[in-house]
């Protein structure tokens, strides 16, 4: 290594050697070049005017409760998440591309997703995949796109009249969000979306949206009230079926074991028993 | 050594079973999801395949996979999602098995056979084709493939992959847009190296021929409607051939399909719909069609279910009734906010249709700007470019300033220019003296949920009496909060409603409606404008209101120089069997001093009672109808000098929450300037920065205002008596 630090000699190789200020300097610049981004990124999403439409429909019945959710990106917020969808960067969304993609949203969307009824929560449940619209599979574009989510739960026992069903959702919180809410009762349930209840329209990083839906008249079914039981106790205690299924699973595992080392020994003794000297 | 060498063999015993586990459950996982989807694509677009009496069964059976599955993921066990699969799996395969539609596919090494021979009947132009590919013993697989007859570059062949274990393989084929007659599908499965091919013939059947007729109800002639038109079979929506296409009007923003995703309340509510400007004609496939037309809140929507033969012809006439006339009340309806191109009477007509079909009286054409540009072009403001057509007005207006970090959006309307300078863009208070100078009318866009911090500048503006309205409805939803502050504060503003297509659904999905009294036909929009600046208003989508406080309207100011009663009459009104008012409120000073509910048979809910004028106050109707819609009026203001008509003892928090806009605007000055300063400054920045200087100039004065208002607060305590009810 040099004195002054700046070349470093490894089996030959000369390397440009870094000080410790180097190192101070490399991270400050980092961070303030990392603060810049993302500053000027979320300022961008500003004042281009753009935003996500969110529209949530829930349709009530005494048996279900299903949750329906577009999202619709208009076209200056669809070019960059279509580049995010385009794994490969060819400028073309393959199938492929797509289905993994849905499948995040799947899997983000059982993390973003939380319905309660009267403060008590209740398991969200995907109804259909995922769909995207794309319109024009060509990353860019002017064309918008749309994502739309089906869920279901069942319609818990404690739901009377007067009961409150609410919606948390903060999938995409890091566009703005213009959200509105639907509502509407079936099979006998009147209901009716409360005020202010698809909360404001949100800039990037803002608080959890919600839609509230209030129960005017009607009440669970009392033949589906133990339909739901199964995913609600596991909602509730931290699930029993885990542990039931991990001991399945588990007796799947050792079985294996078993087998494999059963056939190791086998092969071990046949080899054994085949050596002309018996072994040693 | 070999003590090492047996724990080596251990480990790899351990990572061997590990290995062949985990492949074997990943796969069955997988498997299982492939089920799980293929259910659903069957539950959700081809139920049609399966007789009548086992739909019901079969969508609940999927929900119950659905929750097995989700149970099981919360396992994280592959094995557990599968076990609980195959036990739901297993009452869906004979139901799969029992479909007349089924094609059985047998493969032996070169040879393929499909049975039954012959080509398969599609109920229309869109269907299934499932086959059942038996491939020796072995699992269950499942394949989801489209095929799209009319999209760009259409094939008429597939290929699908079959496992290379062999086992039984279920694929689901969704057929669109099939040409009438006799097609040739070429179907291709492709096992490893090995090619399967066979011909495959779909026959539809020949369609009938649907003509509907639309009648309105004020003069029996054809009208321009809302339609939405469904297959029953499928459950698809088609679109009527004379639908218009208000894409180009819409410039690519929002949303500018012209399939418009109304936000409706009530059981209508995830319609899609389409405008038919008159009668259209339209060949369509055979079976149970349902056809549902709107004309607006004022009409009950018509729904009609009807039954299609092949080569039939079946005229359909329309006459939704309309269930109330606000005009013979003296109301005239309106929408603040429509976004749309008028550049030739093309442009205009389809607008007009629009409004027509929406018997939306008026509706304010915006020009939308930002600092950068204009969006939606208008041949001209004023009254020679307003579009009339008997009583439906098209009046151009302006949604510009229009900020989305800073200062909020604003609307204007029967202005006779477009008002804009972006050397001034963020002094908004200059746009609203010079459309007041034109004798328009200027508001506030999105208030219902303060949306783009539009509290800043109605916090600088609001106390100055710069602006008439506040946009308290949109995509079907009211809010308050916002409107209630300014309120109480003792600001008076004018309740609004617009729908900010393309961006919000339909045209007049909420509405305003303004009182202009008894007119004559044509009704002159000049009324409708001079009534919105008297506040002589109310907002709504679905119930209707009345409201006086004894003999004055909405908007009305009673001056009262000693405490009397004043008479308070509410009604709210609807239709039996359409929507009906569920609950009428009164609000005083943002809170509820009565109320009346009702069951859904009421078609009418009243309130009459009295009130103190006490020191003053400013209070207004709410309405909720059955089906969820909302209603709401512009207050009345009860004054008595010289106290002002608000909320006394909350005054100091809304004074507080006003200094906060405020500040909030003093710190995108500063930032803005800061940035100006820099290389990279934005435009918007650069603006903000060189309007700066007057910006605050508004600010301090508007800070004044709030000053003067904590003295008067001050000084009112030893004047006012407590509010008796």
């Amino acid at each position: 290594m040099r004195k002054d630090g700046r070349v470093v000699e490894r089996n030959g190789i000369v390397f440009p050697g870094i000080r410790v200020c180097d190192y101070l300097a490399l991270w400050l610049g980092g961070a303030v070049l990392l603060a810049f981004l993302v500053s000027s990124t979320t300022l961008a999403h500003i004042s281009r005017s753009h935003f996500v439409e969110q529209r949530t429909w829930i349709s009530v019945s005494p048996t279900n409760i299903d949750i329906d959710i577009g999202f619709r990106f208009y076209a200056p917020l669809s070019v960059p998440e279509r580049k995010r969808i385009d794994g490969d960067g060819d400028g073309q969304l393959s199938p492929e591309e797509i289905g993994a993609f849905l499948r995040g949203v799947q899997s983000q969307a059982q993390e973003n997703l939380a319905l309660s009824v009267d403060g008590r929560r209740i398991p969200l449940i995907p109804l259909y995949e995922p769909a995207l619209d794309l319109g024009t599979a060509l990353v860019a574009t002017g064309h918008p796109h749309a994502v739309r989510l089906s869920f279901f739960a069942r319609t818990p026992p404690w739901l009377i009249q007067g009961s409150l069903i609410r919606l948390e959702n903060s999938l995409w919180k890091d566009f703005p969000v213009i959200p509105s809410c639907q509502a509407v009762g079936r099979e006998g349930m009147e209901v009716a979306v409360e005020d202010g209840a698809h909360g404001s329209w949100t800039s990037p990083g803002d608080a959890v949206r919600f839609s509230l839906v209030r129960c005017l008249s009607g009440t669970a079914s009392p033949e589906m009230a133990g339909l739901g039981a199964e995913t609600l106790n596991a909602l509730k205690t931290g699930n029993e079926i885990t542990a039931r299924c991990s001991l399945r699973a588990s007796i799947g595992f050792w079985g294996s074991c078993l087998v494999l080392a059963a056939a190791g020994l086998l092969t071990l003794t046949i080899r054994h028993r085949m050596r002309p000297n018996g072994g040693g | 050594v070999k003590k090492l060498a047996l724990w080596c063999g251990v480990l790899v015993f351990l990572a061997a079973a590990m290995a062949v586990w985990k492949y074997d459950s990943v796969q069955s996982a997988e498997q299982a999801a492939d089920a799980l989807a293929f259910v659903s694509v069957l539950v959700r677009d081809h139920i049609h395949l399966f007789p009548p009496g086992e739909q019901d069964a079969l969508r609940e059976t999927h929900r119950r996979i659905r929750e097995s599955e989700w149970l099981s993921r919360r396992s994280r066990e592959p094995q557990a999602r599968t076990e609980l699969h195959e036990a739901f799996m297993q009452t869906v395969w004979p139901l799969l098995d029992g479909i007349t539609e089924l094609k059985q596919v047998s493969l032996d090494r070169s040879r393929i056979r499909i049975l039954p021979p012959g080509p398969l009947s599609l109920p229309g132009d869109s269907g299934a084709l499932l086959f059942k590919v038996t491939d020796g013993p072995g699992e269950n697989h499942y394949r989801l493939l489209k095929l799209d007859l009319a999209a760009i570059g259409a094939r008429t062949d597939f290929e699908a992959v079959l496992p290379s274990s062999g086992g039984v393989t279920w694929i689901l084929i969704s057929l669109k847009n099939v040409p009438v007659g006799p097609t040739t599908l070429r179907a291709a499965f492709r096992k490893g190296d090995q090619l399967f091919q066979e011909l495959v013939a779909v026959t539809t059947p020949l369609p009938g021929r649907l003509g509907v007729t639309i009648l309105s109800d004020d003069t029996g002639q054809p009208t321009p409607a809302m339609v939405r038109l469904v297959w029953k079979t499928d459950g698809s929506e088609r679109r009527p051939p004379n639908a218009i296409e208000f894409s180009p009007q819409f410039e690519n923003q929002g949303n500018s399909s012209s399939e418009r995703p109304a936000n409706l309340p009530g059981e209508i509510l995830r319609s899609n719909w389409w405008c038919v400007p008159g009668p259209f004609e339209m060949l369509v496939s055979p079976g149970e069609w349902e056809i549902t037309i709107r004309r607006g809140v004022e009409h009950v929507p018509v729904t009609d279910v009807f039954r299609v033969v092949e080569e039939s012809t079946i005229e359909k006439t329309y006459r939704p009734r309309r269930w109330v006339d606000m005009r013979h009340h003296g109301w005239y309806s309106g929408d603040a906010h429509v976004h749309g191109r008028i550049v030739s009477d093309t442009d205009a007509d389809n607008l007009m249709a629009w409004a027509r079909a929406e018997d939306i009286r008026l509706c304010n054409i915006v020009k939308m700007g930002d600092i950068y540009r204009t969006f939606f072009e208008q041949r001209g403001f004023g009254k020679e470019y307003r579009v009339q057509d008997g009583d439906y007005i098209l009046s151009p207006g302006q949604e510009c300033p229009r900020t989305h970090a800073e200062l909020g959006h604003t609307l204007a309307m029967n202005i006779k220019s477009m008002v804009r300078d972006t050397d001034r863009y963020f002094l908004y208070d200059w746009v609203f003296d010079q459309v007041r100078a034109q004798g328009g009318l200027s508001g506030y866009a999105h208030v219902l949920s303060n949306s783009f911090h539009v509290h800043r500048d109605m916090s600088i503006n609001v106390p100055k009496n710069k602006v008439d309205f506040a946009e308290l409805m949109q995509f079907g939803q009211l809010g308050t909060d916002l409107y209630y502050e300014f309120l109480n504060l003792g600001f008076k503003l004018t309740a609004a409603a617009g729908s900010d297509v393309p961006w919000g659904g339909t045209v007049g999905e909420v509405r305003m409606y303004a009182y202009l009294g008894r007119q004559p036909e044509p009704f002159s929009p000049d009324a409708w404008f001079e009534a919105v600046r008297k506040g002589r208003t109310f907002v709504t989508n679905g119930p209707m209101l009345e409201f006086r406080v004894d003999d004055a309207l909405p908007g009305d100011e009673v001056a009262v120089s000693d405490n009397r009663m004043l008479r308070v009459q509410a009604r709210a009104w609807g239709k039996k069997g359409h929507m009906t008012p569920s609950r009428l409120e009164i609000i005083q000073l943002g809170e509820v001093i009565n109320s009346v509910q009702t069951g859904p048979s009421g078609e009418e809910l009243d309130l009459d009672f009295q009130v103190d004028s006490a020191d003053g106050f400013w209070i207004a109707a709410r309405a909720e109808g059955s089906d969820g819609s909302r209603a709401h009026t512009t207050p009345v203001y009860v004054t008595r000098t010289p106290l002002r008509f608000w909320k006394y003892n909350s005054v100091e928090k809304l004074i507080d929450q006003r200094l906060e806009s405020l500040r909030q605007v003093e710190k995108l000055v500063a930032e803005a300037r800061t940035e100006a300063d820099s290389e990279n400054a934005g435009f918007v920045a650069t603006q903000l920065a060189a309007q700066g200087s007057a910006l605050m100039e508004r600010v301090q004065a508007a800070r004044l205002l709030y000053e003067g208002l904590g003295e008067q607060h001050q000084k009112e305590g030893g004047l006012r008596r407590p509010l008796t009810r």
